[in-house]
């Protein structure tokens, strides 16, 4: 891998990680597309991505600072308390965690059968289609739900949308336990290239009743611990004897990554204020349409 | 689930996660997947407690 591969890989991350476009479909695509020779099973390249795992869950660590310095005082006043859910920021920290232990756990058991089933740049393609369609047809139950709920002003001529619709929450405690732990479950989804964490977590989050921007949040919330271990759990390949080769470049791709993912985090929840899926539905059919054809052009 | 029982049940949970972690410690190598494995379930094993102790209290979950 060459420093150029490795920074426009390192940016690509931080960007597809949290879009919901999802970086693992890009990860197996990209090089197979521009015809790079990297070795994907390599112990350097697993070093070379758990550095840009880990900068790009700082990234969100950075971003999100306020509500993860709130969520870990709640969660020591909760086990003080002996008593949990007593507050918001408490009943937040234990839907986080409701959120990510059953992904972790099933994620735990699921991630080497299915990397290793679909981790063809042709499935990769085609499951960027599927998540598309996945953001695309959760985008058009919620518009005809509150659609529905939405009452009509009178004389209004054109009716228009409440700030927050009838039925939907933008405080994220507002979710049911059960709510907010399938929300988190749906992470496991990512585990397929070309399926979003972030996208496959907002649609759940939507179809639970959130708000876009709520739902951007609590994808965020929960990714962060999920990348963030994924990352540290293989810390001792990257300063192991794999990671001695590419520590340059794994510092510098740990970076540009965390820059990347930082201002993608910045962009999109200040788009999911008022901002849909449908562009990131588009953009996934595109790009797997395209995928789709050069690779079978290429053969 | 009855709430009175939700303390001693993520007890037991904890203790199985802990009992497992350490399964996977004594069985790996040092850098190997075992190790990390068993961090994963050491982990589970403190959520699992620090869930026992938030609720210690009856009708503590909201």
């Amino acid at each position: 891998m060459t420093l150029l591969q490795a920074i426009i890989l390192s940016l690509l991350q931080g960007v597809s990680e949290l879009f919901p476009v999802s970086s693992l479909g890009h990860a197996v695509l990209l090089p197979r597309l521009l015809h790079w020779n990297i070795n994907e099973t390599k112990p350097t390249w697993l070093a070379f991505l758990v550095a840009l795992h880990i900068g790009t869950a700082a990234a969100l660590l950075i971003y999100f600072r306020d509500e993860w310095i709130n969520v870990v005082r709640a969660l020591i006043r909760s086990v003080q308390s002996g008593q949990m859910g007593q507050d918001h920021d408490q009943r937040l920290a234990w839907m986080v965690i409701a959120g990510t232990v059953p992904a972790g756990l099933v994620g735990f058991v699921l991630e080497n059968p299915l990397r290793s089933l679909f981790g063809s740049p042709y499935v990769a393609a085609v499951f960027l289609i599927v998540n598309g369609v996945v953001m695309f047809v959760g985008e058009r139950l919620l518009q005809r739900q509150t659609a529905a709920q939405t009452p009509v002003a009178e004389g209004a001529g054109g009716a228009r949308p409440a700030p927050v619709p009838a039925g939907r929450y933008r405080d994220i405690t507002q979710l049911s336990w059960r709510d907010a732990a399938i929300v988190g479950f749906a992470q496991v989804g990512a585990l397929i290239p070309g399926i979003s964490r972030s996208g496959i977590t907002m649609v759940a989050g939507l179809s639970a009743g959130l708000t876009h921007e709520a739902a951007a949040r609590y994808a965020f919330l929960l990714a962060t611990p999920v990348i963030g271990a994924a990352g540290v759990l293989e810390l001792p390949t990257l300063f192991g004897s794999a990671g001695r080769h590419i520590l340059g470049d794994a510092l510098i791709g740990m970076v540009l990554a965390g820059i990347a993912a930082y201002l993608s985090v910045r962009y999109l929840m200040r788009y999911f204020e008022t901002g849909r899926l449908y562009p990131f539905a588009y953009y996934c059919w595109a790009a797997g349409i395209l995928s789709l054809i050069l690779l079978t052009v290429n053969l | 689930m009855n709430r009175s029982a939700i303390f001693p049940a993520a007890i037991v949970l904890g203790v199985i996660f802990l009992i497992v972690a350490i399964v996977y410690w004594v069985g790996g190598s040092p850098l190997g997947h075992h190790i990390k494995h068993g961090i994963l379930f050491f982990g589970l094993a403190v959520i699992a407690f620090l869930f026992a102790l938030a609720n210690r209290r009856q009708n503590s979950l909201v």
